[in-house]
């Protein structure tokens, strides 16, 4: 479960996130939608420590955010996947290099590594793509390549930021898809989009931000409200 | 234990960096190998100007003479006490008809001097060698204390002190010597890798998001500019130990007075303390450099 209360975050005298109050449960799915600039990636950073709010108090998976220690943060962004917009992925290295990654990190073991591997890219319908590299896949499989890597390390919570951005149509539907199906196997799932057409197809909890406030806050909810 | 698991892929990851930024770890790696060719070059001086100054304190005495009264007993406590004295080499008692004797043999024509003297002339003395010329002037100033047997002690104060000066001098400079040169081939190093974390600045941000810990992140940096500064000084120590074959034995030749080593030993004790050096420093450019970044975005 997240929590946000009476969250405010300031740069100097820009306001960011101004009072945000709002609960996310376990396991739900849920749009973070808004304009640019209305705040989503900050509300996300604050979910995975990137930035510290200024006032108020977060709870990430019974965590208050403000005791995490700054030698804490690692062990805590371990429970956290992230789907970058850009997808951050390693274009000189292979798909399992990069999927591989957050299994590494904690010293897995080689047979654990090319186990739960597998088992991501069949996830995200990349079954044999292991030896590829990461600069030969379109943008479509880049984004499962970067789900897959999110999603490796078995995260409580996954967070995506504009996870359809730059993708076809088609494509885009498949990785929102993939994102609520990845949610309904017991993962938190938030997900920062502009994608009106999978916000308004896949009918789940919409939260708007506007001006770093809460504008809306709907279930079964559609783009607009 | 996770950090033992995750050796393997830091190692491979520092690898994999020297590859891809193959000319500058080669201008890194040649640029360490001059500055740690000065460094070892400068050790073998240093030590070698340290071991002659060393051998001519060695050759330097000092002469304490008894008084008349001085009792056996006491004397010979006193010639026991220097000969504990780890900074004394060498203690020689002379008795008053030794010294009168050694007149006779080295002033021949002079002899008969001692034959119109109804008494000997000459005092007793204990000569003294030292092991280490520093402590000559504080042993001197101990044995002036001593005025129930001493009545005087003649020391080359003026040889003792240009020596004891030079050899300052010589250590002050080698240790100014020695620090520039270790900050320089930190910066090198520093800044190669600097530009090697500039490169892999988004990879470093990503192994961050993910729950990379500092260690993690840090590793195979710090393991590249160890593996540059082991390069640059086995380079280094390659040519040190084959200059130092050609030019040793000459220098042995010139000052074989002195019981000066310039042996394949020597040289490799000093090859082997530059590399360590060299990963030593090569390490910390490293580390150094990955700290400021991770400071940056953290």
């Amino acid at each position: 479960m997240i929590v946000f209360q009476n969250v405010t975050k300031s740069y100097g005298r820009r306001v960011a996130l101004d009072d945000v109050t709002m609960t996310v449960d376990r396991n739900e799915f849920i749009f973070l939608v808004g304009p640019n600039g209305a705040g989503k990636s900050t509300f996300l950073k604050m979910i995975t420590l990137e930035e510290r709010p200024s006032k108020g108090l977060i709870i990430v998976g019974g965590v208050d955010t403000d005791t995490v220690s700054e030698s804490a943060i690692p062990a805590y962004r371990r429970r956290i996947g992230m789907v970058f917009q850009d997808t951050r992925l390693f274009a000189d290295r292979s798909v399992i290099e990069n999927v591989s990654l957050p299994l590494r990190i904690t010293g897995a073991s080689g047979g654990e590594i090319r186990r739960s591997c597998e088992n991501g890219l069949r996830t995200v319908g990349l079954d044999g793509f292991s030896n590829r590299n990461a600069s030969e896949l379109s943008g479509g499989e880049l984004r499962r390549v970067a789900i897959a890597r999110a999603i490796v390390s078995k995260p409580e919570i996954l967070l995506a930021d504009e996870p359809t951005d730059s993708l076809s149509p088609s494509a885009a539907d498949k990785i929102m898809d993939l994102l609520l199906e990845i949610s309904l196997t017991g993962v938190t799932t938030i997900v920062a989009t502009h994608d009106r057409d999978a916000v308004d197809r896949l009918r789940r909890r919409v939260v708007r931000i506007e001006q770093g406030k809460i504008a809306s806050d709907e279930f079964a909810g559609g783009f607009n409200g | 234990m996770a950090n033992l698991r995750t050796f393997p892929y830091v190692l491979k990851s520092a690898f994999g960096s020297i590859w891809r930024n193959l000319e500058g770890t080669t201008y890194a790696v040649l640029t360490t190998a001059v500055m740690l060719l000065m460094f070892g070059g400068f050790l073998v001086v240093n030590d070698t100007l340290d071991r002659m100054i060393d051998a001519l304190g060695r050759r330097t005495n000092m002469v304490a003479y008894l008084t008349d009264n001085a009792l056996p007993s006491d004397t010979a406590e006193l010639v026991t006490v220097l000969q504990n004295d780890p900074n004394v080499g060498q203690v020689t008692f002379i008795s008053r008809d030794d010294a009168a004797a050694k007149f006779r043999d080295t002033l021949d024509e002079l002899a008969e001097i001692l034959d119109v003297i109804e008494n000997n002339p000459f005092p007793a003395s204990i000569e003294v060698r030292m092991n280490d010329p520093e402590a000559i002037l504080a042993l001197a100033d101990e044995l002036r204390s001593r005025t129930d047997i001493v009545e005087e002690v003649l020391v080359r104060d003026d040889v003792v002190s240009r020596l004891l000066y030079i050899s300052q001098l010589v250590r002050l400079a080698g240790g100014v010597l020695l620090i520039s040169i270790g900050l320089v081939t930190i910066f090198v190093i520093q800044n190669t890798i600097r530009l090697a974390v500039f490169s892999r600045r988004d990879e470093i941000e990503i192994m961050k998001l993910i729950g990379a810990t500092d260690w993690f992140v840090r590793g195979p940096f710090v393991i590249e500019g160890a593996i540059i500064g082991f390069l640059g000084s086995a380079i280094a120590s390659a040519v040190l130990v084959t200059g130092f074959a050609r030019v040793g034995p000459r220098i042995e030749s010139v000052i074989s007075f002195l019981p000066i080593q310039t042996g394949a030993a020597f040289v490799s004790n000093v090859s082997v303390f530059t590399m360590v050096v060299g990963v030593l420093l090569g390490a910390a450019g490293s580390y150094l450099s990955v700290r400021r970044h991770l400071a940056s975005i953290e």
